[in-house]
This record gives C-alpha cells, sequence and structure tokens, in this order.
C-alpha cells in the first residue's frame, strides 16, 4: 500500500507549490491542499506542513510543537540546526529534494509517542548531549555526520516526546544513562 | 463558539481555565446572569476583544482569523501584561507550590529532587523573557514585529517547551509511587501555564 496522509503546503509561489505537489503524489496517495499564506481554517489538521521561511517564523508558536511535520522552503541552504525542521532550497539536487521529502513523510514520523525505547546508537547520541557536546562534538566523537547526529537527536525526541536539550539531560539522569 | 451575548457564569461552568483569562481584565467571580458584553460594560473593556481571546484561548478560533489586528494594539499589550505578571505572581508560584508539596511528601524523592531543579531552571528561563518582554509591552507600543520581538517569542517557544517537557516527565516518565493527587495538581498546574504560554506567544507575535 502507497505511504498517505494529508499535507498543507503554505507558499505564494504559485509554480514551488505545483512542482512540489507533482512531487508528492508520485511518492504516495497524499491528500494536498494549498495556500498562499497561513491559512485561516487549517489549526492542526494536516499531517504534515511544508512552508516558507518567512510564514514559520511568523507563525512559530504554531509550527514549532511541529517541527517533525514540518518542511521549511528557503531561498537558499540554512545552517543546520536542531531547533529548526530540515528545508528544501532551489539549489539543492532532484535526488536531495526527493530525499528530503521521502524523511519527512517517513512512517517513523507518523508516531512520536508510540516509541519509548531508544537504540543503542541514540543512547550513546543522549549521553553525548547530555554531557553537553555539541553535535560537532558528538559526530567527531563517534566518528559520523552532524546530519546523522541532527536525525538521532530528531528521533530521540519524537520517542520520548522531550523537545528540549536540558530535559534530556533530566532524563538521561533519571535513567542513569549519564 | 462564543459572543459577546453569551453568558459567563454558563462559560465558566464548562471552562473553568477561563477564569484566570477573565481576572485580567479586571472582571472577578461572582458574575451572575450577567454576559460578556455587560460584564465588559463594568469593567470598562472591549467586550469584542475580550470575547475574541476567550475564543482563541478555546481554540475555537486561531489568533489569525480572530483579527485581533483589527483592535488597538494598546489593548492587545495591555492584556499580555497583565498575563506576564499574572505568571510571574500566580502561576509560577502555584507550580512550586505543588512541587515543593509533592516532593516533602514523598519518601523515594531522587526522581522529584531532579525534576524540581529541572523546573528551577525553566522558572528561571521564564522569568528572564518575561522580564525582557515587560518593557515591550508599555506603553507606547509599536505596532509591527520587530527583531526584539522575534528573539523573544522564540525565546518564549522554547522556555515553554520546557515546561511542556516537565509536565511530559510526570506523565509519561516518573517511576516510583508518589501521592496521587498531589501528583495531579503538578501537572494540572504545568500544563495550565504551558498552555497559556503558548496563547500568549501566539498573540505576542500579533502584536
Amino acid at each position: 500500500m502507497r505511504p498517505s496522509g494529508t499535507l498543507a503546503i503554505i507558499s505564494p509561489d504559485f509554480l514551488i507549490t505545483k512542482g512540489l505537489k507533482s512531487v508528492i503524489q508520485s511518492l504516495g496517495d497524499y491528500k494536498i491542499k494549498d495556500f498562499p499564506s497561513f491559512p485561516e481554517t487549517i489549526k492542526d489538521e494536516a499531517d504534515y506542513y511544508i512552508i516558507t521561511l518567512e510564514q514559520y517564523c511568523i507563525h512559530i508558536s504554531f509550527f514549532k510543537p511541529r517541527t517533525s511535520r514540518t518542511l521549511l522552503l528557503s531561498s537558499s541552504p540554512l545552517p543546520s540546526s536542531d531547533e529548526i525542521p530540515p528545508h528544501i532550497h532551489p539549489r539543492m539536487s532532484k535526488d536531495d529534494i526527493i530525499s528530503t521529502l521521502q524523511t519527512l513523510l517517513s512512517p517513523q514520523n507518523e508516531d512520536e509517542s508510540d516509541q519509548a525505547i531508544l537504540t543503542l546508537r541514540e543512547t550513546e547520541i543522549l549521553r553525548e548531549l547530555a554531557k553537553g557536546k555539541s553535535f560537532k562534538e558528538i559526530a567527531d566523537t563517534l566518528c559520523i555526520s552532524v546530519s546523522t547526529v541532527t536525525t538521532h537527536r530528531k528521533n530521540i525526541t519524537g520517542k520520548l516526546g522531550i523537545r528540549s536539550l536540558s530535559g534530556l539531560s533530566v532524563y538521561a539522569m533519571m535513567n542513569g544513562i549519564i | 463558539m462564543l459572543s459577546t451575548s453569551s453568558r459567563l457564569s454558563e462559560i465558566l461552568f464548562e471552562y473553568p481555565e477561563l477564569i484566570t483569562v477573565v481576572n485580567r481584565f479586571g472582571i472577578s467571580l461572582g458574575v451572575g446572569d450577567k454576559s460578556i458584553d455587560e460584564l465588559c460594560r463594568e469593567s470598562n473593556t472591549d467586550s469584542a476583544f475580550v470575547t475574541a481571546l476567550l475564543n482563541i484561548c478555546l481554540g475555537n478560533e486561531s489568533a489569525e482569523t480572530a483579527n485581533l489586528g483589527d483592535f488597538d494594539s494598546r489593548q492587545l499589550a495591555q492584556y499580555l501584561y497583565q498575563t506576564n505578571n499574572y505568571y510571574r505572581d500566580a502561576l509560577l508560584p502555584n507550580i512550586e507550590r505543588h512541587l515543593n508539596s509533592l516532593v516533602n511528601h514523598s519518601s523515594e524523592a531522587d526522581n522529584l529532587d531532579l525534576l524540581r531543579k529541572f523546573f528551577y531552571e525553566a522558572k528561571r528561563d521564564l522569568l528572564d523573557v518575561l522580564q525582557e518582554d515587560i518593557s515591550h509591552l508599555s506603553p507606547p507600543v509599536d505596532k509591527g514585529l520587530h527583531s526584539d520581538s522575534i528573539t523573544i517569542i522564540e525565546k518564549g517557544t522554547a522556555t515553554a517547551d520546557k515546561f511542556f517537557d516537565l509536565a511530559n516527565f510526570f506523565v509519561k516518565h516518573l517511576k516510583g509511587e508518589y501521592d496521587h493527587n498531589l501528583c495531579r495538581g503538578v501537572v494540572t498546574a504545568i500544563l495550565t501555564l504551558y498552555k497559556d504560554l503558548n496563547t500568549y506567544f501566539t498573540l505576542r507575535g500579533m502584536l
């Protein structure tokens, strides 16, 4: 069965919206609604959101709790950060855009609360985060890329439902990880 | 959807969490059978504005669709100013009181001590943000989102996340046996603040 869900694209750019719709519909049976600006009636009814960086900043309190279900449309590359959702921009290759979209729409993003057990790798990452190490330091320590660390961090937050770094440190202490 | 002619007593029976919201407009309990409009006239408040805010708090309407921009920005700033003080004077002490009571009545307090420290960190962060914001909310208020506002909203949202995490620790990750009533009191107090903070920073973005 092809993956499915509801998706909202919020962008004033008709061509970008049209192009994204075409790509996303090739990835699954998604019901897509498009809006030129943040819609009045959407509230939390979409499973996924694709939104311009500008609109994201204006409505950050709405999107912050939905980071794992949000993708940003940026005009240029953004620094990799766990604080902001993943993004796509016009200079990315077709494969990278599709890969980023697939990550957004992957099944692990569909349920953030139903998985409480961390993998060994995630536990390692959590331990390093709780020690106060940066993503770069963790990547160097574990010989992995920064983007892999970022992905693990997102998955840890998804599984535990803990959003803040301090909260993750508390969890690590409560569970004897550090 | 509430309207200015809705009877406030009926609303508060169903949604007691709105008591603190109407308090911020100078409306106290003992509202009789009066409508929002009648009570607002008594407290010299704009009933359309109060009704719009109550609908936002209940999720009947999003902040974006409520057309708060049509109201005088001073009204919104005044509400946020009152709310800012309310967090400091009432909601944060309320959580602290419940949390201390829980810790003091628990024999296995290791986890709770950690959570209390986490609360103090979140509290300190929130007080910093509130202190920074209060100067922007004092008249004259410049309308329009500027860089200071964006920074405050980002910091505030990150701080709200800590309170969410704190509630989450109690709901999902707590280990050991604790007094059920005291735990419920703590969680309710934290979630009340967390939900209110989300509304605060959403409204803050509209100023």
